[in-house]
């Protein structure tokens, strides 16, 4: 894709702390052409929040971008000054935040905080500003704009905020925005109008959206395109019908049936997904996701699988993938979902003598 | 104020009595300058042995407030919490100790829940010691058993709770719950803290409980999917007050009241091709402070179909019956379903 | 040593704990170790302690006797290395037992000061209501007259005598400490994990102690050592002003009181009791910071 507006090859970013290097973001690529929306789902620690920030240039001590490209028209934005970065964030692409009440001063008007982002890029004339921040306001829906911009953050409600910080990163008209997780902190009545929100914003400005979040009734509303992520990677990527209808990642499959759905029959149970996800420290061998992977086979233990296409615009990292455990493992009537319960395992994947595993548990977490 | 209503328990045997019976519960904060707010103003309901209630709404709804009254963590205002026959709103000191054998709770933060400097063995066995129930080595079988049951490895138990993540808290926090062999357990959000894989395995583990001790639950949580999934019966709680009570089957495809279906139209469904058919529900301006909520129905200022001036302004609609065990607060519940689209 | 090829997620629900964690007080002594100045006062300190404790079997000479045939204001000398003071007797023996007298005083101050301060800060803390006012409107009058005041009246009502001065140090000390347990407690409190206990029928006094009092405690520590150089120099300064410890026992104060008087004929009288005094002062503080950085949660990363 040339025509992408931003463009990320191999991107890691890895932590260094006390305890070891963390590497949170490992060999990531994706790219959003203009006006898409796209999704990066996944849970607490799966390294979504650093990429967004990575991209933001945002990512500070003890973390540090170790490799890859970020292109952003045709830019590496990794190459640039500080100076030249500053230009562009908050310019071209913007980003809004989990919580609107931290993210904004206290002490300084609504108005004055969205003025002074425009102030700050001068792609704004500068008579327009005040004008402009009213118009703003009103069209992310706070009813009377005018009074409202004169208030301080304190006297708006979460969802108000929230779209007080849309109003302030729009006021650029960027090319990109990043939400990151922008409805977690708000209730559900708050949450969906925030999305439709975003859906106009999206059409009316043609900003392209990347949408940061674990929620994944969220990505299936708004998104176009889906990334998944787990433990620093990306494991599938693909259009929300297929993500949704024809995942072919084991996580993407399991994390899609071990959320409650309001419009399903009841009685049926969760599927869960055993386990934890991998200490980023201490990355298991092979698959990272084989510890926990129901379909897992010989090979995910010591080799890692590359993200290669499986349909027409879809891509898996996954030695199996769905179909195959579908067809092969009776993936269609699996219940349980312990790591190796499908048929056609590893076979040192499930029987573990019961007398080892005490002594087994109780080694490696010795002192 | 209203009547006591308990209707629920109508419609199950009539010989059977509720495990918790809850009768017009109030709770007012003072907030100062004489105001107080009205975090729960008049709620009553009843939960049969066995059963999972669940309890949904959204923030400052007082929902977590209601589980802490039922639990005697906060006194009540006014009103009655019976507990197999017993008003444990009259009972004090040791009395209402001893009471807390029956009722345990889960909390919902499960990095705030567990105290820091106690291993896990300690934290588990500290209902037991409170009791005087159990000592030395019979104390750590037991302990070990409450950790087999939540599927943790018995031999964590002299680990601290830093050491675990947060699913692994939480079960610990089961565990404790456990421990004394409870009839009824308060569920305050017990996986909204977590991660969606890990809310999952708690999910059913609550479940697979239940089955196996006859457990009764109260879910609290704000999510209307995961309440559903796990609930006999779903109580929807608005601004202090109880809107609709209702069997979890019919909540999907027929809601009694106005704010059950917006919420309900506001969830999002994992699922493009329904989403890109689903209606939102606007609901205009925000939620009223509960200082001085609305007067009639506390939602009318927001519902699409309140008529404004009229009698939803005027008079507070009181839970009636309006099908099988389904309960609601609306004068004009008829119409919800017909006045209020939620697809396109 | 069992070798476990395969992760063992079957038998138990994430049946690894992470990566090995270290516990929070350990975590706390590494961060201690890494502080090379609080390092450093801890070895002065240890070397301080030791020497009062052979103070105790042994000295030079006896710190409280005239010696015969030894001059008064002797400079440092083989026989004598710190000299000798007005009456003749050996500075060097009066310096160690001063070290003594310091310690006990400073140690002892801060141990009353810990039993009553945690004592009425978690009652205030945790009851509230009217026991809290009535703690806080004494604690509130008494911040208004000089701590320094009230000790010396104490122990002029009191009497002379190590006991009376450690009370009478105590009497304003306390109130600090006081209020620091009474903020901790308001806050703890407040926390799910104590909510919990209740829930699970726990007792006032085992919220209190069992589940308060534990998790106050590293800031407590923190307090509680900085309570031992203001006692030290307190008793100092008491003993310098000629009210403190009776004669003939030596402290520091005394010392450098009597040194003053003798400044013109011997200088080093005046020293030693000086640098002793500054060097000590400077160490529990610099300790009292480290532990502050490593054990108040409140400077966490």
């Amino acid at each position: 894709m040339t025509d992408a507006i931003l463009e990320v090859r191999n991107l890691s970013t890895h932590f260094f702390t006390d305890d070891g290097e963390v590497k949170a973001v490992r060999d990531v690529s994706f790219s959003i052409a203009p006006g898409e929306t796209v999704g990066i789902v996944g849970e607490s620690g799966c390294g979504k929040s650093v990429t967004a920030m990575s991209v933001m240039g945002l990512v500070g001590r003890p973390g540090k971008v170790v490799g890859g490209e970020i292109m952003f028209r045709g830019r590496d934005l990794l190459k640039l000054s500080k100076e030249e970065f500053r230009n562009i964030r908050g310019r071209d692409i913007a980003m809004i935040f989990q919580d609107p009440l931290s993210s904004m001063n206290p002490v300084l008007r609504v108005g004055y905080q969205i003025d002074e982002a425009m102030y700050a890029h001068d792609k704004i004339p500068r008579d327009q500003v005040e004008r402009r921040a009213i118009d703003l306001l009103a069209q992310v829906r706070v009813s009377d704009a005018a009074r409202r911009i004169r208030q301080f953050p304190h006297q708006f409600s979460g969802g108000m905020r929230q779209r007080a910080m849309i109003a302030m990163g729009l006021s650029n008209k960027p090319d990109l925005l990043i939400a990151d997780e922008p409805t977690t902190a708000l209730d559900v009545t708050v949450q969906a109008q925030i999305l439709e929100l975003l859906r106009d914003l999206n059409e009316q400005t043609g900003a392209a959206i990347i949408l940061i979040t674990h929620n994944l009734g969220v990505v299936a509303g708004l998104c176009k395109r889906v990334l998944v992520m787990y433990a620093g990677e990306i494991v599938e990527e693909g259009t929300v019908e297929q993500i949704f209808e024809s995942p072919q990642h084991p996580y993407t499959w399991s994390l899609l049936r071990s959320v409650p759905r309001i419009d399903a029959r009841r009685g049926h149970r969760l599927l869960s997904i055993e386990g934890l996800p991998p200490d980023l420290i201490d990355l298991p061998q092979g698959c990272k996701f084989n510890p926990r992977c129901p379909f897992r086979v010989e090979r995910c233990f010591n080799e890692s699988p590359p993200i290669e296409q499986v349909a027409p615009a879809q891509y898996a990292a996954c030695w199996v993938t769905m179909e195959r455990a579908y067809a092969e493992m009776g993936a269609g009537d699996i219940i349980d979902t312990s790591p190796g319960a499908a048929s056609g395992v590893h076979p040192a994947g499930r029987t573990l003598p019961a007398a080892e595993v005490p002594a087994a548990l109780a080694e490696p977490v010795g002192d | 104020m209203t009547d006591t209503i308990v209707a629920p328990t109508a419609q199950v045997t009539p010989t059977v009595e509720p495990l918790l019976r809850v009768v017009n519960v109030v709770k007012h904060f003072g907030a100062g300058g004489g105001a107080s707010v009205k975090a729960v103003d008049g709620v009553s309901f009843a939960i049969m042995p066995g059963e999972t209630v669940g309890l949904v709404g959204e923030s400052g709804c007082g929902k977590s407030t209601l589980g802490r009254l039922i639990t005697q963590l906060i006194p009540v205002s006014s009103g009655e919490v019976y507990l197999d026959g017993v008003d444990i709103t009259k009972l004090r000191g040791e009395k209402l100790r001893q009471q807390r054998k029956q009722l345990q709770m889960i909390f919902q933060d499960p990095y705030a829940s567990l105290d820091p400097r106690m291993t896990v063995g300690d934290i588990i066995a500290e209902p037991l010691v409170n009791f005087a129930m159990i000592k030395g080595r019979a104390k750590d079988v037991r302990v070990q058993e409450l950790l087999r049951t939540v599927g943790l490895n018995p031999y964590f138990n002299n680990r601290y709770p830093h050491e675990f993540s947060g699913g692994q808290r939480q079960r610990i926090g089961i565990a404790r719950a456990l421990a004394l062999n409870p009839k009824l357990i308060i569920c305050d959000e017990p996986v909204s803290a977590l991660d969606v894989s890990i809310q999952a395995q708690i999910i059913n583990l609550l479940e697979d409980l239940q089955r196996e001790f006859e457990l009764t639950y109260l879910f609290i949580a704000h999510d209307l999917s995961v309440v559903r999934h796990i609930s006999n019966r779903v109580m929807v709680m608005y601004l202090g007050r109880i809107c609709e009570i209702a069997p979890s089957e019919d909540l999907y495809t027929s809601q009694e009241h106005p704010y059950t279906r917006a919420l309900l139209s506001s969830i999002p469904v994992p699922d493009p091709r329904i989403e890109s058919k689903r209606r939102l529900v606007e609901l205009s301006g925000e939620i009223p402070s509960p200082l001085n909520p609305p007067s009639g129905c506390r939602f009318h200022t927001r519902c699409p179909i309140a008529q404004v001036p009229g009698v939803c302004a005027d008079v507070e609609p009181q839970l009636e019956l309006k099908g099988d065990g389904h309960l609601a607060a609306c004068h004009f519940s008829e119409q919800v379903r017909t006045k209020i689209a939620i697809v396109n | 040593m069992a070798v476990v090829t395969t992760p063992i997620f079957e038998e138990y629900a994430g049946g690894t704990i992470a990566r090995e964690q270290v516990g929070l007080w350990r975590d706390g002594f590494r961060r201690l170790r890494r502080n090379r100045l609080a390092l450093a006062a801890l070895v002065y300190l240890s070397i301080l302690l030791l020497i009062a404790i052979i103070a105790i079997f042994w000295t030079p000479y006896n710190p409280a006797t005239i010696l015969p045939n030894t001059l008064t204001y002797l400079p440092p000398s083989g026989q004598h290395i710190l000299g000798t003071d007005e009456l003749g007797r050996d500075l060097l023996s009066r310096m160690m037992q001063g070290a003594q007298i310091s310690l006990i005083v400073g140690v002892g101050t801060s141990a009353i000061v810990l039993t009553v301060g945690v004592v009425v800060g978690l009652i205030a803390g945790y009851f509230r209501g009217w026991v809290d006012t009535v703690i806080s409107v004494f604690i509130n009058i008494f911040y208004g007259i000089p701590g320094i005041l009230v000790a010396i009246v104490l122990y002029l009502v009191l009497g002379r005598g190590l006991a009376n001065i450690m009370i009478a140090i105590s009497a304003t000390a306390w109130m600090d400490m006081a209020r620091l347990v009474r903020g901790q407690a308001f806050s703890i409190r407040e926390r799910e994990y104590i909510e919990a206990a209740k829930a699970s029928g726990a007792k006032s006094g085992k919220i209190l102690f069992g589940h308060i009092l534990p998790n106050a405690l590293g800031p407590i520590i923190v307090q509680a050592t900085f309570v031992i150089p203001i006692a030290i120099l307190t008793e100092a300064f008491l003993s310098y002003l000629g009210l403190g410890i009776p004669s003939p026992l030596a402290s520091w104060g005394s010392i450098a009181s009597e040194g003053y008087a003798a400044l013109p004929l011997e200088p080093y009288m005046m020293l030693w009791p000086a640098v002793a005094l500054s060097l000590t002062l400077l160490a529990f503080n610099f300790f009292g910071d480290g532990l502050r950085d490593a054990f108040d949660p409140r400077q966490r990363r």
